[in-house]
């Protein structure tokens, strides 16, 4: 018997990132319901922060969803949360800069900075009684070591899961295998693994980051998002499909991408 | 020291009807980025020399030189001839290196014996190759997805250090097979341009092997968009925009976070130099932008602005995307930072 994992979709939050790409409410309200009808355990329907619309989305997803979970993503910031806890998600996913050079040189803060901003970003959505999950932004060139002490304080403050984001894409397979398996060992925390496709791996990086331990990994529909984009969900399936019980049929994937084709790959302008 | 043999001549539809210069040149452009070997069929070569009027390989292959830098040239020795029988080696005496998919029993040192092994459940068949000077694993797509430190020990026992292997990507996996193979070790590596042939990607291996391995950093890549576009003439085929390392897109930003995190230093969000693959990046507005990004786009305009004007303006940007379905020319920014002053 295959072991369970689950597949948690961002193509309405980093796939829509790619540049070029502005789903209409409509058109983000199309995408989740197929994502449901394929099976995907999680859908990230957007950032409540960009505006009216993208909250109009979510709270219509919210709507319309039957059993997939809901997730709205945020910035570590306070007001990005209360613009999501407006659109009362499932789940309030909080992004946290990790690495040196997203700490120190883009937010110009420090780790002590972080961490106290995490408690209490984390404390917001919990108060309200949330599920929290928290992503660890460039994860895959932070140092360890500060990620282990990050996550023992979300695990005290009632974080379900991380998520171990390789931002710029550049993890090869057994090192993702080694850091998730790091974290799980010495937290006990669950893990969500997100792949770049930076140097065409992310399909091979989430596959070993699930033999790593991870029980979560990230797709978008024909692999859309920034750059090269992230882990495609029918290639990732392809890879992962003899191993794992993701409940998402890879026919059904490659269906679905091919039928969104034209909504995914519009051009720049 | 990894060693990399490129096989795309090799894979390319109607290979022998081929523009000879256009195939002297993609190779010397593959020399540059750091391929050590490029192989071709060997009529492919035939034609070359015939159509050269009888000129012998160093002459056809190393004039006119696209680079000064020294080592980049490409030579006989740095070709690899894909014969059909082990006979036709003999018709090509100026050649050191030859891959055959039939030979059985050859010892002969500049012959490499294709071994083609689709699943690990295969790999005892190569017990009985140990015979053979050289050998080149093709294939094991799904090695990725089992015990693959393991199994590459296991073959090394059959074979010694010394074996080529050309992953295969039926599951998506072959670049990253081939970094894993090398991180153990493993030192000659078979791809492909853009993974033509089912092969992982030349482009991709040299890549993802310069950042984790330092494996030829001073080599050449800025010529990547010419490989791309001298492979697309070649082929037929087109790269997505977002194909890694040849995406015409990859560097293109849109999104708030990042063009203030690559505002401030571009490795926030950049893997690795677009400069340093012939390309530049490019910030594009819409649906996702942010102020810092807004500010950017109107100083590189060299449009004046009120800070207090931002924020109006951003919402009408991110308006007009989500009406339109896409991100906003240049001209239509214009067009709304006129209409909102």
């Amino acid at each position: 018997m295959k072991e369970k994992k689950f597949i948690v979709d961002t193509t309405l939050r980093d796939g829509e990132q790619s540049p070029g790409l502005a789903f209409s409410v409509e058109q983000k309200v199309k995408i989740a319901r197929m994502l449901e009808d394929l099976g995907v355990h999680q859908i990230e329907a957007g950032i409540p922060a960009l505006g009216v619309s993208e909250k109009e989305a979510i709270i219509e997803i919210m709507h319309t969803k039957k059993r997939a979970v809901v997730s709205a993503w945020n910035r570590l910031s306070v007001s990005d949360i209360t613009h999501s806890i407006e659109c009362r998600p499932d789940i309030i996913h909080i992004s946290m800069p990790v690495s040196y050079v997203q700490i120190y040189t883009k937010l110009r803060k420090n780790k002590k900075w972080l961490l106290k901003m995490a408690a209490e970003c984390v404390t917001l959505a919990r108060d309200q009684g949330y599920r929290v999950t928290a992503g660890f932004e460039d994860a895959s060139r932070a140092d360890i070591g500060f990620l282990l002490t990050l996550t023992e304080q979300l695990v005290r403050l009632g974080v379900e899961y991380v998520r171990y984001a390789d931002t710029v894409g550049v993890l090869y397979p057994s090192r993702a295998q080694e850091n998730v398996r790091t974290i799980i060992s010495n937290t006990g925390m669950p893990v969500e693994f997100h792949a770049h496709n930076d140097l065409g791996m992310a399909a091979a990086n989430s596959v070993m980051a699930l033999r790593g331990g991870a029980k979560y990994v990230d797709c978008t529909l024909l692999g859309i998002g920034e750059r090269a984009g992230n882990c495609g969900l029918s290639r990732f399936l392809l890879a992962a499909e003899d191993i794992y019980d993701t409940g998402v049929s890879r026919k059904k994937a490659t269906a679905a991408e091919e039928q969104l084709r034209p909504l995914l790959t519009g051009s720049i302008y | 020291m990894i060693r990399l043999t490129d096989t795309t001549l090799t894979h390319m539809p109607s290979a022998i009807n081929l523009d000879r210069q256009k195939i002297i040149r993609f190779c010397r452009l593959l020399r540059l980025v750091g391929v050590d070997f490029i192989e071709m069929p060997y009529i492919m070569y035939a034609r070359i020399l015939d159509e050269a009027g009888g000129a012998d390989a160093e002459t056809c292959f190393s004039q006119p030189k696209i680079s000064a830098v020294s080592g980049n040239e490409l030579d006989a020795g740095s070709l690899v001839l894909h014969i059909e029988m082990d006979g036709q080696m003999q018709s090509f005496p100026e050649i050191f290196k030859f891959v055959c998919r039939s030979c059985e029993d050859v010892t002969d040192g500049r012959l490499i014996c294709e071994r083609q092994i689709n699943d690990i459940r295969e790999i005892n068949r190569l017990r009985g190759t140990s015979s053979l000077s050289r050998v080149r694993v093709k294939g094991m797509d799904d090695v990725l997805l089992k015990d693959y430190t393991q199994v590459f020990s296991q073959i090394q026992s059959y074979l010694g250090k010394e074996y080529e292997f050309c992953p295969q990507d039926s599951y998506g996996t072959a670049t990253a097979t081939a970094v894993e193979w090398a991180n153990l070790g493993g030192t000659r590596l078979v791809t492909s341009f853009g993974g033509i042939g089912n092969c992982a990607p030349t482009e991709e291996v040299l890549m993802a092997l310069r950042i984790n391995k330092r494996h030829h950093p001073n080599h050449d890549m800025t010529v990547m968009p010419q490989l791309a576009g001298l492979f697309e003439e070649m082929t037929g085929v087109r790269f997505s925009p977002q194909k890694p390392i040849l995406g015409s897109q990859i560097f293109y930003v849109e999104a708030g976070i990042h063009a203030d995190g690559i505002e401030k230093d571009p490795y926030t969000y950049e893997p690795y130099d677009p400069e340093s693959v012939g390309t530049t990046r490019a910030l594009v507005v819409g649906k996702h932008s942010g102020t810092k990004a807004i500010e950017i786009k109107l100083s590189q305009l060299q449009i004046p602005y009120l800070h207090e004007e931002l924020l109006p303006l951003l919402r009408n940007v991110q308006a007009e995307s989500i009406r339109i379905g896409r991100s906003l020319t240049d001209g239509e920014f214009i067009q709304i930072v006129r209409n909102t002053k």
